[in-house]
């Protein structure tokens, strides 16, 4: 497991021993507020380098603090560099090669505040990038790379949040990036928190998955009724149709994966504003998909709360996918606090 | 006998009167909803427990204190219940009829929320009546319903948020034409607001003024937020502070303005116990606070098991290492303070901190002396260009540079200054001077080749100098 700690600013990796005791190794600090890690080739060695997200503080803030740093794997240790800086907070950062010229070239959210962009770093050789703006608009959170219109080369989507909720595609010709706006909503608080693309329905394209339920801009967030999970179905020709598929209120982050090995895409949500002091109240659930994506919600735990990401993966190794989480606790009840939580799936979900 | 018969007669009906009154009015009173104590600190419990019974007895003024304590700590359900008691006892306070609609709406019910906003405007002076229609057309927002929000922002378009509201509906709508003039009326009253400018980048390119949204969207940087478009926290703040914990802390608060450090000392000491035995570790502040005011008494032992206790507990920032490098200086260890200042401005570059380090007491070369004092200036200069104060930029910027020649990034921003202020020539000169230094700098390639097309007469290919003097 490779986890951005943006309260301790360090880059941790975990790994497990024979007894299966999980021992954790350093790999970078004094990361500024680190806020996603994606494992690439940068530079085409053979080694998998990470790229870094840094937000530069995890509060609220509109200041010109965030960057990319890249950790180069060589040999056995990781050499950090920047590649990117003088920007808003930075919140991920994602490969491709969008130019077809053999390099690896970047898409960024700067996610920002009041302020943010969505980059792509055209790829000069000896890292050295060239900036190019697709998008001035606060609160990218994530920007997801892959070939939507199944035209043979990679585009770049985006979901903007704060002020716009907006999911945006900029769709690649011939290495010049044509905006297109797939989505919108005027309900300003609907609180977007992430974007994923996969093939939920297997049907050859790559649609979008959308949690909502970022609120943390209250006093005092509460669940909303329109908070949840949104599968957008890619129709072809940047045509994509909305779906709700779940009404989890603060939802945070969304994972794909075939939980319970039937060979369709199940989900992994949580959540970061619930009533908490409900002692039934799901902290994290998962959607059993039957097949044709129609749905059903079972609570995976109610412990711990507070929780902004998950992933899912097989952390033993023994062929079916379990789920980790990690939590941020800056607002009470602070009774339920949890790092990182792995659920490890035997059949029924034990934490 | 028989009078005495009568008196006694009187008073027991009187008591049998009395005792039925208290009894049936016991027993139709309504039990003021409580919260669970384990939620908040045990000061706070103790003062919302003691309003609660206030309530219990007393009127509608006594509820309303009740409400305005839920809402103050986001117990949205439990104030809801009480400004609901208050509007049953008081049909007149529409503040607290407001206070239900403002509580419903937090909690999500939209549709009840709207119809007591209604009602509550139906009855309030212009300015009530005018903050009702902004909450219902918010709400409608949040039940997607665009057209009802349009028509409520329409009501109180001279209101800014909802001006502001409806210009965006109406650019979301593709009607960037109808909104261009709504925008425009706002930007005189409110000049360089950053969400009206972005808005307005947003129509110019709808209405295929590419040259407009440019010059916009560079003004986006320097504009200034200004706009209130949310008016949740500001009317929760009117409450957040009169219990427990909050109320200390915001004594402290004011105290760092008007009292002395020990009136200070005293009072987050208090604060300290509370979030010690609560474990309210989110009261970070309450331990910076401290170590700031014992460091600021010469405490420096006291101040430093605080800073132990912020490392161990919260996470790392540049406030806890300020922190740990003033305590070490203060214990003589400047070589110490030096170095968490060098790494502390490493992970987060700012004005304050090379103001650190260029004001350190530990012997350092007079070039690196120097050097930090350039990178302050240089970080002084970025902050007022961002505050669109060009000319102050200006010259921070030419003093940074005077102590940094060789640093391609004031170069930048000094360009940047002097574009701003449309004096091209010295603009080009110094985004020439950022190419001499990393001829890779592609925003500086960006601005010049930008500044050249618009200076028919300039030879692209003749260099530009700039007089360094």
């Amino acid at each position: 497991m490779l986890t951005c700690d943006a309260g301790q600013n360090k880059i941790v990796f975990y790994a497990q021993d024979s007894g299966g005791i999980w021992l954790e190794s350093l790999i970078a600090s004094n990361i500024p507020a680190p806020a996603h890690a994606t494992v690439v080739d940068m530079n085409q060695d053979g080694e998998l380098d990470l790229l870094i997200s840094c937000l530069g503080n995890i509060e609220p803030d509109d200041g010109v603090i965030g960057s990319v740093k890249l950790l180069k794997r060589v040999g056995d240790e990781y050499v950090l560099s920047t590649i990117l800086d003088n920007v808003r907070r930075v919140a991920d950062v994602q490969p491709g090669d969008f130019d077809s010229d053999g390099d690896i070239d970047l898409a960024v959210a700067v996610f920002g505040y009041n302020r943010g962009q969505v980059l792509w770093l055209e790829n000069l050789a000896d890292g050295h990038f060239r900036e190019h703006e697709l998008l001035s608009a606060p609160g990218t959170i994530h920007v997801p790379v892959g070939d939507f219109d199944l035209d043979g080369d990679l585009d770049i989507a985006a979901i903007v949040t704060q002020d716009e909720e907006e999911l945006w595609a900029f769709e690649n010709v011939g290495g010049r990036f044509e905006p297109r706006r797939l989505w919108f909503t005027n309900n300003f608080d609907l609180g977007s928190a992430g974007l994923l693309a996969t093939d939920l329905d297997r049907d050859g394209d790559l649609d979008f998955i959308l949690p909502a339920g970022d609120n943390l801009e209250d006093f005092d967030p509460f669940p909303q009724p329109y908070h949840g999970c949104f599968w957008f179905e890619n129709l072809g020709n940047w045509q994509f149709e909305q779906k709700r598929i779940s009404n989890f209120g603060g939802t945070y982050a969304a994972a794909a994966g075939d939980l319970d090995g039937d060979d369709d895409i199940d989900i992994a949500l949580v959540s970061m504003a619930a009533v908490w002091n409900a002692p039934q109240q799901s902290s994290i659930v998962w959607l059993e998909n039957d097949g044709q994506q129609n749905f059903k919600t079972w609570q995976l735990d109610t412990a711990p709360s507070h929780m902004v990401t998950v992933d899912i993966g097989d952390l033993n190794a023994d062929g079916s996918l379990d789920i980790v989480a990690g939590g941020l606790h800056i607002r009470p009840p602070y009774d339920k606090t949890g790092r990182i939580t792995a659920w490890i799936n035997g059949g029924t979900v034990s934490p | 006998m028989m009078l005495l018969r009568n008196i006694l007669l009187v008073v027991l009906a009187t008591e049998l009167a009395a005792t039925s009154y208290v009894l049936v009015k016991r027993t139709l009173r309504v039990n003021p909803p409580s919260v669970d104590p384990q939620r908040l600190d045990t000061e706070t419990a103790g003062a919302f427990e003691a309003v609660r019974k206030k309530a219990l007895e007393g009127g509608s003024a006594d509820w309303r204190l009740l409400a305005e304590a839920y809402l103050g700590s986001g117990h949205y359900l439990e104030a809801e219940q009480c400004f609901r008691q208050v509007v049953h006892l008081d049909a007149t306070d529409i503040q607290a009829e407001y206070g239900r609609g403002f509580c419903l709406e937090r909690m999500g019910q939209t549709s009840a929320a709207i119809e007591v906003f209604k009602n509550t405007a139906a009855r309030a002076d212009q300015q009530l009546r005018s903050t009702c229609l902004y909450q219902i057309g918010r709400c409608y927002l949040r039940e997607e319903n665009s057209e009802e929000a349009e028509a409520t922002f329409r009501q109180i378009r001279e209101q800014s948020p909802a001006a502001y509201q409806l210009a965006k509906l109406l650019i979301r709508s593709d009607r960037a034409a109808e909104a261009w003039p709504i925008l425009e009326e706002q930007i005189v009253a409110q000049p360089n607001s950053l969400k009206l400018t972005q808005l307005q980048m947003r129509a110019a390119q709808q209405l295929g003024n590419a040259q407009l949204a440019e010059e916009l969207r560079d003004q986006e940087d320097r504009s200034e937020y200004k706009l209130n478009l949310e008016y949740s926290q500001s009317f929760i703040s009117l409450f957040a502070s009169r219990y427990g914990l909050s109320r200390i802390l915001s004594k402290a608060m004011q105290l760092k303005q008007e009292g002395s450090l020990s009136q200070r000392l005293s009072m987050l000491d208090r604060a300290l116990n509370i979030v010690r035995k609560n474990e309210l570790w989110q009261y970070r502040s309450v331990y910076i606070a401290l170590a700031y005011v014992n460091l600021g008494l010469g405490n420096t032992d006291r101040a430093a098991q605080l800073i132990a206790e912020i490392r161990a507990h919260t996470h790392d920032d540049v406030d806890l290492r300020d922190l740990e490098a003033l305590v070490c200086a203060a214990n003589g260890d400047e070589e110490s303070a030096y170095r968490i200042w060098l790494a502390a401005a490493e992970l987060n570059p700012s004005a304050f901190l090379y103001q650190r380090l260029a004001d350190t007491n530990h012997q350092i070369p007079n070039e690196l002396r120097q050097s930090y004092q350039g990178q302050q200036a240089f970080h002084e200069g970025i902050d007022a260009l961002r505050n669109n104060q060009p000319a102050v930029s200006q010259n921070l910027l030419e003093g940074a540079a005077k102590l940094l020649p060789e640093n391609e990034r004031i170069w930048f921003y000094l360009g940047e200054a002097f574009r701003v202020q449309n004096n091209s020539e010295k603009a080009m000169a110094a985004f020439t001077e950022c190419l001499r230094i990393n001829p890779e700098h592609w925003r500086a390639k960006r601005q010049l080749q930008r500044l050249i097309e618009v200076s028919p007469d300039k030879d692209p290919d003749q260099p530009v100098t700039f007089d360094q003097g």
